[in-house]
């Protein structure tokens, strides 16, 4: 009867597949290192058969045949405030961007370079314990922290000619509700075999995050506690009052001697200073760990403090953690693991307030004779539209958006054979946020405005799997799972605004006299997989692998719903050849090759491709007449995009582990690509979405590390990864490509062409300064020197005259690192780098911007004190042009415009390789004796530490980071700096305590 | 046991999976409705014609609105007569003209969906269906009225074989090349667009229940009144008589007594041009957007565009439309701005088709067909005397007054170009009646590029005009 029970049981999973983790077998030499390590352990060193954990399972690194980096974080010092910002660096084939020195902001992670030309696409999925959760990307995690606002009627005026717009949104970073302090490990899938199980959306790659769980034995407390100051890495070197008011009086006069502008002296404000602050943090952290032989538990509770170096901007985040297993019986196993986050971040405003502080006229003051604010344009003769006082805005305004998050997981394993195990989990991703910003009475705004969105996200995840682990007759090994998974998600926004507060102490909508509903709205999907994976190892010397991925998603339409993807390896070990075995220096030497299939579903919408009818914006209404109108054309043809990726590698360790190398070369291939693409307007679209690109990424990841030197007093090691990649958008559209890149960039894309990387930068050329006349100097296609603006005297498509000037993305990243003991003391220093890119300097561009304006004034900003130097007469050799020259325009109020400031000219892009000494720790065990003398025996370990992050940045970049982005999560938007508020440096003291 | 209950509820827990699976994933989003739902009922469907009209209304705004007029020297910009619909200056690849093509099919493809699918989809009262798509049928008769006089070429010089614009006649249901379809000739257009305005006819109303709805939604009138425009672009008279008949017999439609009536001074914001004076034959109301930054594009108000000088100077002395229709707009602004755009957030009902127009096209097609007669005369008069003070009215017209026939119909353009004035016919009555628009735009340029999209998209199967490079 049982027998029959279990085959009935087998063939149902085993169809329909489910699932996740292989329970580690008796023979497994080592356990998984999922036990919290003593803080005392340099454990930098590599053990001798390393577990990884892989898609629904894990491995034995030895017997790995696709690609996958691996982290065990185990920092000496405190572990940054998330976890992407550990991983920076130390991982071969991921490439991470910070966005930007706000606490908890975005982070792009690009693994094995940009896969797909949308937006959505390019992040990778991220697995929680096997459960995959809300992850990285622009559409779910952004608030718009005024979204009821309306630029307010400008009419005319004058612009930047392909410009930038500080927009009121903020872009959170979803890994920031994750404690750093409860990973165990985290593993990066990054080639076919690896990420093919996790078919649709796995051609981005994959991060596994595993929690730490407990394990038998005796109790354990590990607490942490270390405060923390953060100052800006750096200020832009802006001119002082004096020096703004000389520099516009002269402009106005170079402008119109007849009627000349004098702006006052005599008030310096540094507005950058007002500002800005030495922030003091505070982190602290314990958890508590324990077991038995049948069960076993891991309880931990965090909480930080990491206020912005902007005033008034703060960061707090607490967390918690409950990790237990029950053994039921010999057979059964049951568990569960629950982390709750919530954090409050106020500082989702830190990025305008730090622009409006730089680029505000130094010659005003911050108050008024009165004490009250000064807004406005004080006694300058022209000034902006805008109601402008960072510092008012700071201190009078609020804006935070409160997080809450859970990850819950509960498990039933059965150990149905000795090798046969089934299990069942179900997970679930609840996001709860509150974003609110309310703006204080000011000049234009005079009864305040208010903003409010929240945001209810759910995900369950279900997972059923059958493991198994074979070995017959002593030289056949089989680890095998199949199984089956369904996961839907529900996500709900609602937003509203309100104007009108009669005092600005009332901070409810409900109290505003004007008030709106902009977005309520529920959008859901749901996937429905089945996969299955086969592992056949003869000898431990030839290893094969296949793997299986059935996907149907909602989010595609019927006829198109379901995909598969299949993947495929193959592994050697000659180590385990006879010809090899004398050579005992060699643990393994491993040669392994992949092919397979992976997908994307970023770029399609929530409801596919259905046609849809939305209320119109703003409800209009055609005289009494409601309407609807058509949101999304009806796109039949639409298809799933396809990477096929070829990776070959080899993992070579040496010396007892003491050395190990893992060298990978692939190659990825991304078939009919989702584009917006152009359709001929007749067709009542202009717009739609296409499957049309192709696109290539190729490259190389060497990682090593190394145990140099290990003695019972003295201990050092190494860890070094570099890697390599190129992307090529191989075909695109099937007409004139100029024009139609120009058109895509217009809707918000890149201006991509064939033959260049999808993040290349089309630029203007600009050839500096005629020091004869003072005039801008622009270069065509044909070489020739031009001394009016292409863009303006070339009306037919001028964006012929744009040249591949770079890429937005390194061609070469990595990381370095060094730890080194000696008795009771620890060194660890830690470097990334990343070469061969561009940047965008937009922080420069805003800072010599004097002619823009509205009709109500212009905007006269503040300015770098590098205009000080501009052309005024022949023979001066300067970058800066005669203030008034061809390429720009201040004359008829219509006609205003600035060409030379475009982010499309080559005269800011610059190199922005870059080697950041990222952390640096020195940490000191203080000896047991001495705490047996203070009466603190019971302290297993103590350690007093001092951190400092960021410490310094060697680049060639004339910015204050090359590691900032604009656009945050967004890959393809990446390499603009906008005034983007450098990344903090921290230094930081701490104590930790064991026992 | 324990066992084997525990495996009874996995088998269960498995089957209870795969069976419910691909149901889950039919997810329907919750603030859209898919087209066909949209259709099935009478209100969703009336809502999807608003849209239509909103459409119309948005291919109609803007520079689509003044461009007529900036063509000949009645408005000018800040360039003044330098500005590209004066020169012809145009590039194909200028996005900032596209929209004149754009919008126009955006709305064609909302009336198409009405008209082919709604007979099918829509389950409601049958005889409303019919109204529904006669409505979408003007509307794109209107559209194509629109584009054919923009960008067919020679389509108003009578050269019916010359290249039109591509006849699109279904819904969009993807894009793939296939559909690509070369422009029809300026005759097939025009068939297309009688065809259209004559099947209105029979299903299209007489008025709705509310002055707002007769005046902003198709009439029998607005059909009629349409016809009569499109007939003048084919130099077909009788049809032209034949549709003005109809308009001027329709009781709901009587000249003002005073162009004052029909646009009051708007300056202060709060008194629109209103849609129940029996002058307007169809007007966009500015309901279309609550946005209220949002504005119909014809800013005379601010001083962006603004009567030229000699223009108002043509007027006889004490014309009313010379005098008191221009006042001072925003404080800013150093020229008049005309009452019939003087809202200061550019937010005004907006005339789409007025009887004064219908009147002086009939008078121009009477005396086409008729030489010297008194029924254009008259009209003339109704057009000509209204424009003065009672105590300033020059005496009538008579059969005396005009030596000829071409005395006559130069006297009726006079009058069209005086009493039109901004509201964007000039350049193509110039063209329709054999004279330049001004004195340097050259001949083929009279239509206006194809956009570069579509020549390029389609791989050429739709041809640019022949007065450009590509």
């Amino acid at each position: 009867m049982r027998k029959k029970m279990v085959l009935l049981c087998c063939s149902t999973l085993l169809l329909h597949a489910v699932g996740h983790l292989q329970t580690p077998t008796k023979s497994d030499p080592a356990k998984p290192l999922t036990k919290p390590q003593a803080d005392t352990v340099p454990a930098k060193v590599t053990k001798m058969a390393e577990v990884i954990v892989v898609g629904y399972g894990t491995t034995d690194r030895k017997k790995l045949t696709g690609s996958v980096s691996t982290l065990k974080p185990n920092p000496t010092g405190a572990p940054p405030l998330t976890v992407d910002q550990m991983m920076v660096g130390r991982m071969s084939g991921v490439q991470i961007t910070p966005s930007s020195g706000v606490p908890g902001s975005a982070v792009a992670i690009t693994i094995r370079g940009l896969s797909t030309l949308s937006n959505n696409g390019n992040a990778p999925l991220i697995v929680v314990d096997g459960i995959p959760v809300y992850g990285i990307g622009q559409e779910t995690n952004t608030i718009n922290y005024n979204p009821g606002s309306t630029p307010g009627f400008t009419f005319g005026g004058t612009s930047v000619v392909a410009g930038y717009d500080q927009g009121t949104n903020f872009e959170k970073n979803p890994l920031a509700s994750i404690n750093p302090d409860d990973i165990a490990s985290i593993e990066v899938l990054k080639d076919a075999y690896a990420t093919a199980i996790y078919g649709s959306r796995g051609a981005a790659g994959v991060i596994l995050i595993t929690t730490k769980k407990g394990l038998a034995g005796k109790t354990q407390i590990n607490a942490m506690v270390s405060t923390s100051i953060s100052k800006p890495f750096g200020t832009h070197d802006i001119m002082t009052g004096d020096e703004y008011a000389d520099f516009y009086t002269a402009y106005y006069k170079a402008l119109d001697p007849g009627a000349p502008k004098i702006f006052p002296k005599g008030i310096n404000t540094n507005w950058i200073d007002a500002i800005t602050r030495t922030a003091t943090g505070l982190g602290a952290n314990v958890n508590m760990s324990g077991g038995t032989e049948k069960n076993s538990y891991y309880i931990s509770a965090g909480y930080d403090k990491m206020p912005s170096y902007i005033i008034n901007n703060d960061y707090e985040r607490y967390q918690g953690k409950v990790s237990v297993d029950q053994q039921l019986g010999s057979k059964l196993k049951v568990g569960a693991n629950i982390a709750l986050s919530y954090s409050k971040n106020s500082g989702a405003g830190a990025q305008s307030l730090y622009r409006e502080a730089v680029l505000r006229a130094p010659n005003l003051p911050i108050y008024n004779a009165d004490g009250s604010y000064a807004w406005g344009k004080g006694q300058n003769p022209t000034g902006p539209a805008g109601d402008l006082n960072p510092v008012a805005k700071a201190k009078a305004n609020q804006n935070y958006s409160n997080d809450g998050r859970v990850l819950g997981l509960v498990f039933g394993e059965l150990k149905l054979l000795p090798w046969l195990v089934a299990r069942t989990e179900i997970g679930t991703d609840m996001v709860n946020s509150r974003s609110y910003s309310r703006d204080a009475s000011r000049p234009h705004l005079l009864t305040g405005s208010a903003s409010e969105t929240s945001t209810q996200n759910r995900k369950w995840v279900t997972n059923n799997t059958l493991t198994a682990n074979k070995t017959l007759g002593g030289v056949h090994t089989i680890n095998a799972v199949a199984g089956q998974s369904f996961e839907s998600s529900v996500e709900n926004t609602t937003s509203i605004t309100g104007q009108g507060y009669f005092s600005d102490d009332i901070l409810s909508i409900s109290a505003a006299s004007d008030k709106r509903v902009l977005t309520s709205i529920e959008k859901k999907t749901a996937l429905v997989s089945f996969f299955g994976r086969l592992n056949y190892q003869y000898m431990n010397r030839y290893l094969a692998g296949i793997t299986y991925r059935v996907d149907g998603s909602s989010r595609f339409s019927k006829n198109r719903r379901y995909v598969g993807f299949p993947s495929f390896s193959l592994g050697w070990v000659p180590s385990e050849e006879s010809f090899m075995k004398d050579l005992r220096f060699i643990d393994q030497l491993k040669f392994r090759g992949s092919v397979g299939f992976t997908g994307t579903d970023g770029g399609a919408g929530y409801y596919g491709n259905q046609g849809q009818y939305k209320l119109a914006t703003y409800s209009a209404t055609y005289g009494n007449m409601q309407t609807v109108s058509v949101s999304q054309p009806a796109n039949p043809n639409l298809k799933w995009e396809r990477t096929h990726t070829f990776d070959v590698g080899m993992d070579l360790s040496l010396f007892n582990s003491r050395l190990t190398v893992t060298v990978d070369y692939y190659n990825k291939q991304t078939k009919d690509a989702i584009l917006s693409s152009a359709v001929p307007s007749f067709m009542g679209f202009t717009l739609q979405q296409q499957n049309l690109a192709d696109l290539n990424n190729r490259g190389w990841e060497i990682s090593v590390t190394s145990s140099n030197i290990k003695t019972r007093d003295f201990f050092w090691s190494s860890n070094l990864n570099i890697s390599r990649n190129k992307n090529i958008i191989k075909k695109l559209h099937k007409t004139d490509p100029n024009s139609l890149a120009a058109t895509i960039e217009l809707y918000g894309g890149n201006y991509w062409l064939p033959g260049y990387s999808a993040s290349e930068f089309f630029m203007y050329q600009w050839a500096g300064v005629d020091k004869t006349t003072g005039q801008p100097q622009w270069i065509d296609n044909t070489g020739k020197i031009l001394d009016k603006a292409i863009p303006d005297q070339i009306i037919d498509n001028p964006d012929v005259h744009r040249k591949a000037m770079g890429d937005a993305m390194p061609k070469i990243y990595g990381g370095f690192g060094n730890n080194i003991g000696y008795k009771g003391f620890e060194l660890d220093v830690f470097f990334s780098f990343a070469a061969g890119h561009k940047m965008f300097n937009g922080a420069k561009a805003a800072l010599y911007s004097y002619t823009t304006g509205s009709f109500e004034g212009d905007d006269v900003n503040n300015l770098s004190r590098d205009l000080l130097n501009y052309w005024k007469q022949s023979g001066d050799i300067t970058p800066i042009p005669k203030l008034v020259n061809n390429s720009n325009s201040a004359g008829s109020f219509f006609s205003k415009y600035d060409y030379t400031l475009g982010r499309n000219i080559s005269r800011f892009l610059e190199d922005a390789s870059f080697l950041k000494l990222r952390n640096i720790t020195l940490a000191y065990n203080i000896k047991n004796s001495w705490l047996q003398r203070k009466g603190l025996g019971m302290l297993t370990n103590a350690r007093v530490f001092v951190q400092a992050e960021n410490v310094l940045v060697i680049s060639g970049y004339s910015g204050i980071d090359p590691e900032v982005s604009a656009y945050g999560s967004s890959g393809l938007k990446a390499g603009f700096d906008e005034l983007t508020l450098p990344n903090p440096r921290i230094f930081r003291f701490g104590l930790k305590l064991g026992l | 046991m324990f066992k084997k209950n525990f495996n009874i509820t996995l088998v269960a827990a498995g089957i209870l999976f795969t069976t419910a699976c691909d149901k889950k994933l039919d997810l329907a989003p919750e603030d859209t409705m898919t087209e066909k739902a949209v259709l099935r009922t009478r209100i969703t469907a009336e809502a999807a014609l608003g849209d239509a009209y909103i459409k119309l209304y948005e291919a109609c705004r803007s520079d689509a609105y003044v461009m007529g007029d900036l063509s000949t020297g009645i408005i000018l910009n800040f360039s003044g007569t330098n500005n590209p619909y004066y020169t012809g200056a145009i590039d194909p690849r200028d996005q900032n003209y596209n929209p004149f093509w754009e919008n126009n099919y955006k709305t064609i493809n909302l009336a198409n969906v009405l008209i082919d699918k709604l007979p099918a989809d829509g389950a409601f009262d049958e005889q409303l269906k019919k109204q529904f798509i006669a409505e979408a049928k003007l509307i794109r008769a209107y559209c194509y009225s629109n584009l054919i006089k923009l960008y067919g070429d020679g389509a108003l010089e009578n050269k019916p074989s010359n290249m039109g614009v591509p006849l699109r006649l279904n819904g969009y249901d993807g894009y793939d090349g296939s559909q690509n379809i070369p422009r029809s000739t300026n005759a097939a257009v025009f068939t297309q667009i009688f065809k259209d305005i004559d099947e209105a006819i029979t299903d299209l109303p007489d008025d709705f229940d509310t002055d707002l709805a007769t005046r902003s939604r198709a009439t029998k009138g607005t059909a009629n009144a349409l016809g009569a425009r499109v007939a003048m672009y084919v130099q077909d008279n009788d049809k032209a008589i034949a549709y003005g008949t109809k308009v001027m017999q329709n009781n709901h439609y009587h000249l003002a007594a005073s162009i004052m009536d029909v646009f009051p001074d708007n300056t202060p914001g709060n008194s629109k041009i209103t849609m129940s004076i029996p002058e307007l034959i169809m007007a966009f109301p500015e309901s279309w957007n609550n946005n209220l930054y949002d504005n119909n594009g014809v800013y005379f108000y601010d001083g962006y565009t603004f009567p030229a000088d000699d223009f108002v100077a043509s007027y006889p002395p004490k014309d009313i439309r010379a005098t008191s229709m221009l006042i001072p707009g925003a404080p800013w602004s150093t020229h008049p701005t005309p009452v019939k755009f003087s809202h200061p957030q550019i937010r005004e009902n907006m005339v789409a088709i007025r009887l004064a127009e219908t009147v002086l096209t009939m008078a121009e097609a009477l005396a086409n067909k008729n030489g010297v007669n008194q029924q254009s005369v008259d009209m003339l008069n109704s057009i000509h005397q209204r424009s003065f003070a009672m105590a300033d009215r020059p005496a009538p017209f008579t059969l005396a007054s005009f030596a000829g026939k071409q005395q006559l119909l130069d006297a009726i353009w006079q009058e069209r170009r005086w009493e039109l004035a901004y509201e964007g016919f000039d350049r193509f009555d110039r063209i329709r009646t054999g004279r330049k628009p001004n004195s340097v735009l050259p001949a083929n340029r009279y239509a206006l590029p194809v956009p570069y999209s579509e020549t390029a998209i389609t791989g050429q199967v739709i041809k640019q005009n022949p007065g450009y490079a590509n």
